[in-house]
């Protein structure tokens, strides 16, 4: 996923997840969705999908 | 009792005497998403002060400590639904530094810290899921104990993000913080999600032990104002002094932990709240609804990459375990900004307060390991700062009793301790 999307992306992905928010969240959403975008993809460099995610993270 | 930098959002009325026991003559708080019998835990929040849902029973550590013979003075201030690291509530107000009321309390326990730094207090619980206890621990100057994921009860507790949160504990001395530990910890009928661990009570030594102490490097030596690096070589000196070996340490993969925290943080989040969100989005925190709101569009493969990521982390600092007892690194990147300030600086670049304070926290508590935010006590050359701020100490899974005593240990010797306003 891009770091930066449009206004008419956004449409979409609102639209697709059931959303609609005011037109005053929309800047606010889409500098938000730029972050995550990068950690995102930050976090896919180690990422290994055989990996089991099992919950129970203390051993 | 008189509230000078808005810790509280409700104080109670002195009510009945407390029962005796091991806590007898002491006062705490509660971080207003502990319920409390008779009032609405509100989170922060303007919408569960609108829901006016009255909690039945307390929060099972709230009852264990008044068990314990310890009076609950009332409920504190937090980021709305514990969503931040600064407590500037657009709801219920900014939550003052008791060292410079021009500063930031930290968050989102901020309001618990703030009531144990000026002395309302003596103990005061908060959470911690991205750092909530260690960060306003650091920059308000006191101890700050997030356990290990799954030891302390979570029941009555508001959620946040169900994966990552962890409930704990702030207290000015480790002595204190041990006693108030011990009150609280143990099996939980009452929640689901809680570790199958036996009472551990924390034995404070007499001599400290030998311990092997690996400095953070990578990713928490990377950023961060002098401040921060000064306190950690405060405290690994302080430790060297009393014995412990100090070498380096590399936990690989904390940046990209980091990473996969800030993701499942917005993810799930935003999932818990995804009704109000839909239905009264301009009743939230506008900074808190935007992020939420942003997870809930993110794909669900990322929420999956999250979790695989823990793992390979929590392995990782698993193997470093085997060479080192207990692990360093700064608590916060700085101490703290001041209210209202929107970035802080960290490498050369101007970051979010909000998002950026939990930087070197949240790839511990990621993978669920216990740590402590300690406060140095910084006496010369020039790392002289009149604010205080905190060196993180982490330890493996369960090992709660070695942190607490190595803070005892720091505290008793004058390299760690609590300063300014306390009575």
């Amino acid at each position: 996923m891009s770091g930066d999307i449009d206004g008419a992306t956004l449409d979409v992905l609102l639209r697709v997840a059931g959303l609609a928010p005011p037109q005053e969240c929309r800047a606010g959403i889409m500098a938000n969705l730029a972050l995550l975008a990068r950690h995102g993809a930050h976090l896919r460099e180690i990422d290994d999908p055989m990996e089991d995610p099992a919950e129970l993270i203390a051993p | 009792m008189i509230d000078p930098f808005n810790a509280f959002t409700t104080l109670l009325p002195e009510g009945d005497p407390v029962p005796d026991g091991p806590l007898a003559g002491t006062s705490f708080a509660a971080k207003d998403l502990f319920d409390v019998a008779g009032h609405v835990t509100l989170a922060g929040s303007k919408i569960n002060a609108d829901d006016s849902k009255v909690a039945a029973q307390d929060a099972t550590l709230v009852a264990r400590l008044k068990a314990a013979g310890c009076r609950l003075v009332g409920m504190t201030n937090m980021d709305e639904y514990a969503y931040g690291f600064a407590t500037e509530n657009s709801h219920y107000g900014t939550t003052r530094n008791p060292h410079d009321p021009a500063r930031i309390a930290g968050g989102s326990s901020g309001g618990s810290a703030v009531a144990v730094a000026a002395g309302l207090v003596d103990i005061a619980l908060g959470s911690d899921t991205n750092g909530s206890i260690r960060v306003p621990a650091s920059l308000c100057g006191v101890y700050g104990l997030k356990p290990t994921f799954g030891r302390l009860s979570r029941a009555g507790v508001w959620p946040f993000v169900h994966s990552l949160d962890h409930a704990g504990l702030f207290a000015r001395t480790p002595a204190m913080l041990a006693a108030a530990y011990d009150a609280v910890q143990g099996p939980d009928p009452r929640d689901p999600a809680q570790g199958q661990r036996p009472v551990e009570p924390v034995a404070l030594t007499s001599d400290m032990p030998p311990l092997r102490v690996g400095v953070l490097g990578g990713f928490f030596a990377a950023g961060g104002a002098p401040e921060a690096h000064a306190a950690l070589a405060h405290v690994a000196d302080g430790l060297a002094g009393l014995g412990c070996s100090i070498t380096p340490a590399l936990l690989d993969g904390a940046s990209h932990a980091r990473s996969a925290a800030f993701c499942m943080t917005a993810m799930e989040g935003g999932s818990l709240h995804r009704a109000d969100l839909m239905t009264r989005p301009m009743d939230f925190d506008p900074a808190v609804r935007d992020r939420m709101l942003a997870g809930l569009l993110m794909p669900a493969d990322l929420l999956l990459a999250a979790r695989r990521v823990r793992r390979i982390v929590a392995d990782q600092a698993r193997a470093l375990f085997a060479d080192f007892d207990l692990l360093l690194s700064p608590a916060t990147p700085c101490s703290a900004p001041r209210i209202g300030e929107p970035t802080i600086e960290i490498e050369g670049q101007q970051v979010p307060v909000r998002a950026n304070l939990g930087m070197f926290c949240q790839p511990i508590s990621f993978i669920g390991l216990p740590a402590i935010s300690v406060p140095a006590l910084l006496v010369s050359g020039g790392a002289d700062t009149p604010l205080p701020i905190g060196v993180q100490m982490i330890a493996p899974a369960w090992a709660e009793a070695r942190l607490i005593d190595a803070a005892h240990h720091l505290h008793r010797a004058g390299i760690t301790g609590t300063t300014g306003p306390t009575p």
